[in-house]
């Protein structure tokens, strides 16, 4: 009976605070969220999104500098418009760019562009915002070949972004089976298993990395090197999880449910799906959250030494792999917009993990409303 | 002997590694439809005896001599395959606390479900609500439909004995099965246990420290003290004879 009211006391204060929408009003959650929503939405529709494709090249606007969007044009309002800009070099023989100002060129929204197939599947030639050629438009500046930044910070999203999704799906699955196990089996089971998580946690994870990706294939295509390196990356992070929930799971084994469902001949398999990983959901879900970027940042690490994905597909760590030296970075600065999205992207991560272990976390909870 | 259900012979349990008795030299037999009870204080080792039947002892002990046999089925040779057939399907348990013997995230019907496809029958909601029914449920679409939460003890006390024998098991060991009911559900409760023996040829060992329930619905009656079996007799001899003395103590202590 306690036990009941206790239950009820529990889902009341859970649904209360659901209805508060207490999670969405901790700091910087809300605009987490959104952020994280734009930049799916962006890399979900990168063909869309981006004026131009991540191959495009035009060597004549080597390391152009960012558009400048101008509303004047001869002394009269215009509506928003860039120039088309021309290399040009200086007494020192470097490069810099001047604008061709006789002509402007609008900025159009859903004008017509590079043709492309959305996802492979719909095609269509309109960009969100783009304009009409000789001009290009380059919102965040180009690199050495002149492929727009912008663009390809776009399509490198759905590398950079579903790596980790990918990569926390498969070691979650591992975690949660072998921490469940080793927990609700107990004996050599769990020994066993415990001890195989000690040796993967033992290595260094970044050298493990190194070391695994060494194992696999030079000439795998990029596809194959992406899925090698969502494996390697959860293969690295497992074990955490796995004795973590191990821990929670052998408390959860002495659950009377578990009993009454054992002494019915449920199998073991359908007792720790069902009854005992379910209960380590307010954990391992903050867990989830805050483990995404470290796939993240283990992606651009490995493709930022050049052992992942291979130019010219782009993603955000072998973007940043071209403003490793100095020169470059001073000379083009916005070669390090690729920081700032990984930035951005882990921190809003690790806000929403925060903040939703704590909302999660029943003594925490049951401390502040104390 | 072969009409019996259920035979024990010298049930010992110890906790492992060279720890101590939990149980001592259990022997007891069980037919269709009789009702044993066993009494004891708390520690002595009742429900631990329940579940050694079960083969489902918690890892910290071992059954270190004996033999269970079910319908001449030695259960110490049984695969766990076989085992876990067997649970719920030829001996089944309820539990002293209702409230908890459901898992909070599922609804009590989706939780007897899962035990009708542990044992590959069909789990449609005709069957749950027949099964409710029986229990002596009196809205089973609702109680089905319900988290445990939602549930009075009473209630989930009659479901937890709904899943019980829903594989149609021969034996239903029932581990203080009132004791967190008040009395008026308690009657009931313990009427329900009566009318599914009767209806389905069950033996029951009734597990509690209430010799009044023991009086009033057991045939027979096993005492245990610390592990071991002071005391095995028809119920009508625990009141007369010379019964052993911490049997008299418990008697006694019950009149005062
Ligand atoms: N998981 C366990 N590990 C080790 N010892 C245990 C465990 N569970 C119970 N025991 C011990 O086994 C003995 C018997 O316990 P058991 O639960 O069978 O008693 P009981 O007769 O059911 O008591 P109660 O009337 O309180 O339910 C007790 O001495 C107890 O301390
Ligand atoms: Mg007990």
């Amino acid at each position: 009976m306690n036990q009941a009211s206790a239950n009820s006391d529990c889902v009341a204060a859970v649904t209360s605070r659901a209805s508060e929408l207490f999670f969405l009003r901790r700091p910087g959650v809300l605009a987490s969220l959104w952020a994280l929503g734009f930049l799916y939405a962006a890399a979900l529709l990168a063909e869309f999104v981006a004026p131009y494709s991540f191959v495009t090249e035009a060597r004549a606007y080597s390391y152009a500098p960012p558009s400048k969007i101008h509303v004047v044009h001869e002394g009269r309002l215009h509506r928003p418009f860039v120039y088309d800009v021309q290399a040009a070099f200086d007494a020192n023989h470097r490069r810099y760019y001047v604008e061709d100002r006789t002509r402007p060129f609008a900025l159009e929204i859903f004008g017509r562009g590079e043709p492309y197939r959305l996802l492979g599947l719909f095609s269509g030639d309109r960009h969100l915002l783009t304009v009409r050629e000789p001009a290009r438009l380059f919102l965040l500046g180009a690199d050495a070949r002149g492929r727009d930044i912008f663009s390809r910070l776009v399509h490198g999203g759905r590398i950079s972004l579903t790596i980790g999704l990918a990569g926390v799906a498969l070691s979650f699955f591992i975690g949660l089976l072998v921490g469940g196990a080793a927990g609700y089996f107990g004996g050599w089971i769990d020994s066993a298993l415990m001890r195989l998580c000690e040796m993967v946690m033992m290595v260094p994870g970044f050298y493990l990395l190194l070391a695994l990706r060494a194992a696999v294939p030079d000439n795998f295509t990029s596809v194959q090197v992406y899925g090698a390196i969502v494996i390697i990356l959860s293969f690295i992070s497992w074990a955490g999880l796995a004795r973590v929930i191990r821990g929670m799971s052998l408390s959860l084994r002495e659950r009377d449910y578990v009993l009454a469902a054992r002494s019915m001949g449920v199998s073991d398999l359908r007792i720790i799906v069902t009854h005992i990983l379910p209960h380590t959901l307010s954990y391992s879900l903050a867990a989830v959250m805050l483990s995404i970027p470290g796939y993240i940042l283990g992606e651009s690490a490995l493709s930022l030494i050049g052992l992942g994905i291979q130019d010219p597909y782009a993603s955000w760590g072998n973007m940043l792999s071209e403003a490793m030296s100095l020169v470059k970075v001073t000379f083009a600065p916005w070669l390090l917009w690729p920081a700032v999205f990984i930035c951005v992207t882990v921190a809003c991560f690790n806000i929403i993990g925060d903040a939703l272990r704590d909302v999660l976390d029943p003594d925490k909870a049951a401390g502040e409303r104390s | 002997m072969s009409q019996d259900l259920l035979t024990v012979r010298n049930l010992s349990v110890h906790l492992r590694c060279g720890g101590g008795m939990i149980l001592q030299d259990i022997s007891l037999s069980l037919r269709p439809r009789q009702v044993l009870g066993v009494v004891g204080g708390s520690g002595s080792g009742k429900t631990t005896l329940g579940l050694a039947l079960l083969r489902l002892l918690p890892p910290a002990m071992e059954q270190t001599s004996g033999s269970i046999l079910y319908r001449a089925e030695d259960l110490a040779a049984c695969s766990e395959v076989r085992l876990r057939a067997l649970r719920g399907g030829a001996l089944s348990m309820v539990y002293q606390e209702p409230a908890s013997a459901f898992d909070p995230l599922y609804t009590v019907g989706r939780q007897i479900a899962e035990a009708l496809e542990a044992h590959g029958d069909s789990a449609g909601q005709k069957r749950i609500v027949e099964l409710l029914v029986m229990a002596g449920v009196k809205d089973p679409q609702r109680v089905a439909d319900s988290y445990p939460h939602e549930l009075s003890g009473g209630l989930l006390q009659r479901a937890m004995i709904a899943q019980a024998v829903s594989c149609s098991p021969g034996i239903l060991i029932a581990d203080e099965p009132t004791s967190s009911l008040d009395v008026r559900v308690q009657a009931r409760v313990m009427e329900l246990f009566m009318r599914l023996k009767d209806q389905l040829g069950l033996g029951i060992i009734l597990i509690t420290h209430d010799l009044g329930l023991i009086r009033h619905f057991a045939d027979d009656v096993l005492v245990l003290d610390h592990g071991v079996m002071v005391d095995h007799c028809p119920v009508g001899s625990l009141l007369f004879s010379e019964r052993a003395d911490y049997t008299r103590r418990l008697l006694e202590a019950e009149s005062l």
